[in-house]
């Protein structure tokens, strides 16, 4: 490990050195570029002080929240629609083709008729997010599931299972590494909708704060806001990357 | 040869799926026009959609016509786009390639890259304005992260049997690199390239419709403001469009590039 830190540190000791000195030079005007250590105190301090409303963590949470809603949303539709496409051949003739069609608009492009048809608001944000959970969950699920070995099926049909056993007891094992890697892509891309259309759409939240701070030409507020999206991100990252993990063991599937 | 006819109905996803399509068309005229369930201001019909479409071909919408709004959005995508691709993939191949630069570039890409995209829009507005260079800028962050993790993917996971026998027959350096290891990750480099591509559009539809005076997005927000769903759906349709068909492009320039990808499989 120890030969390993100080090729590591290089970039960032690099760019924090020249953000620096272009600040300190004049080169990067201090009123669009804070100095580091500004960012630092900013981030911190707003962990109590309010800006745009709310302090930082209760921002935070407001974010978390509107998420959870979305990609929980998100996962309960992509996963039965999947597996449900995925085994009856007509429901996937019908909803494909519909879904390839729409499936090359981005989230965000949804955000004005989210408006148009929910308000300002949590469901407007929400409705964005479950656009952009949506695809991969469903794509994951529904390649999963039809990647499932037809020996499985025919020997669980020899034994007569029902219908819904079918589903949960052989389809969704079987399919779940790739469903639940369709989750974690899921998880991440709903989290950047979420940001995206709290950017526009919603009147709090993290995506909020940082805009709020751009219209009033406060970039230390603009960063500290970026910073503490990057955390959660990652925290999200984090979180489904252990679930994954947990959910290959469990079927003895980890490399 | 069986007559054509016959061939059409062997094949029924195509058949079924052309008519889901026509049925969701049929569906939404049905919604908006025939029976008017949805209120106009919620959705347009198709006939309003088309005349939206017709007008905005001839007329300004929002300051500019369609083309004109479509040249702007295209311009900051294949900007953003082509910087992002020119750092990402050499990054990505020089940190697959090379243990030192692994070493020295990963924990700094992989911090940066936490932050998503869309969450640079506001400081880069308020570094470069509301014009082509902050979403220029923004649509290259977003499109860097892609290609340089399926570039240094693709890199390490090239056979190193396939490496081996090329450095016996004497391949060093860069040699080994452009004509062993670089074609053998191709197919995840094109990968890279595709999903770079995708995030670009979306990144340009959140940063137009933050801030901006043209484009796609811009259009979106004009319509938003004046409540006219049909230019909403115009744009809509022209971002998907736009993808679908930049997508197409990328996968017909892979099949004709990546030509030995066939062979490696049979």
């Amino acid at each position: 490990m120890s030969r390993r830190l100080p090729l590591g540190v290089l970039p960032f000791l690099l760019l924090l050195a020249v953000w620096d000195l272009a600040v300190l030079t004049g080169w990067a005007p201090e009123s669009h570029i804070p100095r580091p250590w500004k960012v630092i105190t900013t981030f911190v301090e707003q962990l109590v002080v309010p800006f745009a409303g709310n302090t930082l963590p209760v921002d935070a949470a407001t974010s978390l929240g509107r998420w959870a809603m979305g990609f929980a949303l998100g996962v309960l539709i992509g996963v039965p629609l999947g597996l449900v496409m995925a085994w009856v051949r007509p429901i996937d003739y019908v909803v494909s083709p519909v879904f390839e069609v729409l499936r090359f608009i981005p989230p965000l492009a949804w955000v004005p008729f989210a408006i148009l048809w929910f308000g300002v608001g949590a469901e407007a944000s929400a409705f964005v997010i479950v656009t952009g959970v949506l695809p991969p969950v469903l794509i994951n699920t529904y390649v999963g599931a039809r990647a499932v070995p037809r020996a499985f099926v025919d020997a669980a049909r020899t034994l007569a299972t029902p219908a819904h056993r079918m589903f949960l007891e052989v389809l969704v094992p079987a399919a779940l590494p790739v469903i639940v890697g369709g989750i974690r892509i899921g998880a991440g891309l709903g989290w950047m909708s979420l940001i995206g259309s709290e950017l526009i759409a919603v009147r709090s939240g993290l995506g909020y704060k940082i805009v709020i701070g751009m219209q009033a030409f406060r970039p230390e507020f603009v960063i500290s806001g970026m910073l503490a999206i990057g955390l959660i991100g990652f925290a999200i990252d984090f979180a489904t990357r252990r679930l994954e993990r947990r959910v290959l063991v469990r079927l003895g599937q980890a490399a | 040869m069986p007559p054509r006819r016959l061939r059409l109905l062997r094949r029924p996803r195509l058949i079924v799926g052309a008519l889901s399509v026509f049925g969701a068309l049929a569906l939404w005229q049905l919604a908006t026009v025939w029976l008017a369930w949805i209120r106009p201001l919620f959705l347009a019909s198709p006939a309003t959609l088309w005349e939206a479409f017709a007008s905005s071909l001839k007329e300004p919408y929002g300051g500019a016509t369609l083309v004109e709004h479509i040249r702007v959005s295209l311009g900051e995508v294949l900007a953003g786009f082509a910087g992002g691709v020119a750092v990402g993939v050499p990054l990505g191949v020089g940190m697959g390639w090379s243990p030192v630069v692994a070493r020295t570039m990963s924990p700094f890409f992989n911090t940066g890259r936490q932050i998503p995209p869309l969450a640079w829009v506001p400081l880069a507005v308020v570094w470069f304005g509301i014009d082509f260079a902050p979403k220029a800028f923004v649509i290259f962050i977003a499109a860097v992260i892609p290609c340089t993790i399926n570039a240094f993917v693709g890199v390490r996971m090239v056979d190193p049997d396939l490496v081996n026998a090329a450095r016996v027959f004497g391949a060093r350096g860069g040699r080994l690199l452009c004509q062993t290891v670089i074609p053998a990750a191709a197919p995840l480099l094109f990968t890279g390239i595709r999903l770079s591509l995708q995030i670009s559009w979306t990144t340009v539809v959140a940063a137009e419709l933050l801030a901006s005076s043209a484009g796609l997005g811009f259009m979106m927000v004009n319509a938003s403001r004046n409540l006219q769903p049909e230019f909403i759906m115009l744009s809509m349709a022209m971002i998907g469009l736009l993808g679908a068909l930049m997508t197409q492009g990328l996968e017909w320039l892979q099949s004709c590039v990546v030509t030995w990808q066939e062979e490696a499989r049979e």
